[in-house]
């Protein structure tokens, strides 16, 4: 495969090239088959770019970065705690409340229907979304990493 | 709770016990420990990093608070995550990913409520700034950070890595996983792209 010697301009300038290409690449761009103007141009260029710098951090910023860092790592905890409890404990509510028109015979037949087509329709989902959660999972090669 | 500068672990060499500080260990044994459940054992890990995540958060959000923000909770998730990480990979390319889908989402999050745009706002200061070229010098820099915020995500983020954070083209290779024959071409089409960009501002410089 025939290199394009274009595309280390941007190494050379770096330094980044093996003595051996960088050789090679100032024969090439004596005899004309590296673009002069192009080198000048990115060379310009680099030199624009490198005269931003970030601004800096102060120091009290790293003194406390890993405390914020750990109380976000317990907040996670607290979080998946908090989300647990609160499923089960809504869930035990809807029970009780749907059970409880269910089997009350008072209740006229097809408000006990609806509480049936609302408890069967929920299982339904509940199954479906876990299902494709877990086809998804096992084959997802990038699990680890959330977007 | 003791933190991870008072503690020690002992390896047992030929010669006998020796107590090593948990903060001299490689990134492999820490991420072990934080895998059997020791959460202290990741603190080593985040102060060796925090810098680094911090300084390419701040390249691409242009924030410094948003930088701190997104580098922590960056932190917090692949923490989250270790029990399914492979200790014998580099900790750091694995890291990054998560904390560029992370400034990914948060620009995309940004735009889509019509924030002030990243333009506008940027973190760099000149490297040399003079105070008879004050105005010329802001407004250099203003257009250079606005360059860098309409290229592509990997554009963008090799430009970060090499001209912010002066990585080498093989950290870069190690950080992003790829050939350095890739870093070489990446980089340079980015910089092209970012030079078209620029070339009224060059044209002014002469």
């Amino acid at each position: 495969m025939t290199r394009d010697w274009n595309e280390l301009i941007s190494a050379y300038l770096d330094d980044e090239l093996s003595p051996a290409d960088r050789l090679e690449f100032e024969r090439r761009l004596e005899r004309g088959e590296v673009s002069g103007q192009e080198l000048e141009e990115m060379r310009a260029m680099r030199s624009l770019t490198k005269s931003i710098q970030l601004d800096e951090f102060p120091d009290e910023i790293w003194e406390r970065y890993w405390h914020q860092t750990y109380n976000r790592m317990e907040r996670n905890t607290g979080w998946i705690l908090l989300s647990i409890g609160t499923i089960i404990l809504t869930s035990y509510g809807a029970y009780e409340f749907l059970s409880s028109l269910w089997i009350d015979p008072s209740e006229p037949w097809w408000l006990r229907l609806a509480v049936g087509c609302v408890a069967i329709g929920l299982s339904v989902l509940f199954v479906s979304v876990l299902r494709e959660r877990w086809f998804v999972r096992n084959r997802d090669p990038y699990r680890g990493i959330k977007r | 709770m003791a933190t991870a500068a008072e503690m020690s672990i002992p390896i047992c060499p030929p010669g006998g016990e020796v107590r090593v500080p948990i903060q001299e260990l490689v990134d492999r044994d820490l991420i072990l420990r934080c895998q059997g459940g020791d959460r202290a054992a990741f603190e080593p890990i985040v102060l060796r990093y925090m810098r680094r995540a911090a300084a390419f958060a701040l390249g691409w959000t242009g924030n410094r608070d948003d930088a701190l923000d997104l580098s922590q909770e960056a932190f917090a998730r692949s923490y989250k995550a270790i029990r399914r990480f492979d200790p014998d990979r580099p900790f750091y390319p694995w890291f990054h990913r998560i904390l560029k889908n992370l400034c990914i989402n948060h620009i995309g999050r940004a735009r889509n409520r019509h924030e002030v745009p990243l333009e506008e706002t940027y973190p760099a200061r000149s490297a040399n700034p003079s105070p008879l070229e004050f105005t010329e010098g802001e407004e250099r820099k203003r257009m250079v950070w606005e360059g860098i915020c309409q290229l592509n995500e990997l554009e963008r983020e090799i430009l970060i890595l090499r001209e912010f954070q002066d990585y080498s083209y093989s950290e870069i290779a190690r950080v992003l996983d790829i050939p350095k024959g890739t870093v070489m071409s990446r980089l340079h089409n980015a910089r092209k792209r970012l030079r078209e960009k620029l070339i009224p501002i060059m044209e002014r410089q002469g």
